[in-house]
């Protein structure tokens, strides 16, 4: 799978709109990075080329890591923003039954559309502020090349 | 109780350094999940020759590690409790396998030494010392006495887990010897130092054991990469396909990979597969 990960990912984020590409860039080097650490980790032998390499992949991979910090959002988070969403959905309705007497139907449609992109907005950001990457695994890459050297 | 042996080897003796290999095996799906955790012993003085060959049984197992039961839907109080007890019953199992290997309550100048006759022929005055153990990271946690979510090589915090650490700005080692010494205290103040440490209180066999304990694991590609971070990456590439509405396109590209050497065509797509196994990580 590790062979044909990142020319799967490559082709599939072709072709994006141009505020997409500085993140499928990023996802692109962060998998690479991590690859390419993989590979090194293989080798039957090592010296200070390989092992620098290693550690040059790793470095790479903590600076592009971010772009998937939403998907290491776990279940706490998770429940954390359903519970923020119900919130800001009952703050809504309670914005919508003050005022949308007075609203005619199109000025309703454009409320109602601003509040889901407010509130898509809210989730997005609480997620990624929540969200780490606090993993040992992640630390133990680390390790492993000060154990192997 | 327990006494440490000196371990420095005399000259002529023969050094027999001992690995410990444990691992979760998985037997059955049926009436819940059931598995069982042997654990493997082999010496580090045979080649590699020697010790791929299966028909020379380099690897010996030694004991079968207790399976905690798995509790659901009882009270926190009464969970630590139970795990306080698994954790006492496998280091009870643990101090009965490695007694007679590197602890002794009486030691003398012949502790852990004994002679052996070779494969060559000569007979060889061997001492016998812990090297090195290999185990995935919830095996390692429960062996050293660590709580949940922390490194056993280093005392880095929690949350600086997942920060890049440059190899000269590294947390310090954990220092076992502290541990125990703390663990043997059993003061308020040291139980809070424990704590503040990760560290479980109570009887390690580990603590007793004359080396260098956080040196005893050792690099383990298969569960720290290809079951740990490559598992990972996976499924933070299908989050990132899915927001970005990559993901049909994504899985039509990886159905499409085709066979070659030893690359096997994927007949599902990645999100189908439940668990992969270090073979088809590579």
């Amino acid at each position: 799978m590790s062979w044909y990960l990142l020319g799967v990912v490559t082709q599939s984020v072709r072709g994006g709109s141009p505020a997409q590409y500085p993140i499928f860039n990023r996802a692109i080097e962060c998998t690479w990075a991590l690859l390419e650490f993989f590979m090194y980790a293989q080798y039957k032998s090592h010296d200070d080329a390989t092992l620098s390499y290693m550690e040059d992949a790793m470095h790479r991979f903590h600076i592009f890591k971010d772009v998937f910090l939403l998907g290491r959002a776990g279940n706490k988070v998770k429940a954390k923003a359903i519970a923020l969403r119900t919130e800001l959905v009952k703050k809504r309705k309670v914005d919508e039954e003050i005022d949308a007497k007075t609203w005619m139907q199109s000025k309703k449609r454009r409320e109602m559309n601003t509040w889901r992109d407010y509130i898509s907005h809210e989730i997005h950001v609480f997620k990624e502020s929540e969200a780490n990457f606090h993993h040992p695994m992640i630390l133990l890459m680390s390790h492993s090349v000060k154990e192997i050297r | 109780m327990l006494i440490e042996v000196e371990t420095t080897p005399r000259l002529g003796d023969t050094l027999v350094p001992l690995i410990f290999m444990s691992d979760g095996r998985h037997l059955s799906n049926f009436a819940g999940g059931k598995i069982e955790c042997p654990a493997y012993m082999t010496i580090g003085n045979l080649s590699s020759k020697i010790c791929q060959m299966t028909s020379t049984q380099t690897v010996v197992m030694v004991t079968l590690l207790p399976i905690p039961i798995k509790n659901s839907n009882i009270p926190q109080k009464q969970l630590d409790e139970q795990w306080q007890t698994n954790r006492e019953v496998l280091n009870e199992v643990l101090r009965q396998v490695l007694l007679r290997l590197t602890i002794e309550r009486n030691p003398n100048a012949e502790s852990g030494y004994y002679t052996v006759l070779c494969a060559d022929g000569n007979l060889r005055h061997c001492k016998r010392v812990l090297a090195a153990s290999l185990a995935d990271y919830p095996g390692y946690r429960d062996l050293h006495h660590l709580e949940r979510h922390v490194c056993f090589w280093c005392e880095c915090p929690k949350n600086e887990l997942g920060d890049y650490v440059p190899s000269d700005m590294e947390d310090p080692q954990r220092d076992h010897n502290l541990y125990r010494m703390l663990s043997d205290a059993n003061t308020k103040a040291a139980d809070a130092e424990l704590s503040s440490r990760h560290v479980h209180g109570g009887f390690n066999v580990f603590q007793h054991i004359p080396c260098i304990v956080c040196d005893l694991p050792k690099p383990d590609l298969l569960h720290t990469m290809q079951i740990g971070m490559l598992d990972h990456l996976q499924k933070w590439i299908l989050h990132c396909m899915k927001t970005h509405e990559r993901l049909d396109k994504y899985n039509a590209i990886w159905l499409s990979v085709p066979a070659y050497h030893d690359l096997t065509p994927q007949n599902k797509s990645s999100e189908e597969i439940p668990q992969w196994n270090g073979k088809e990580m590579e």
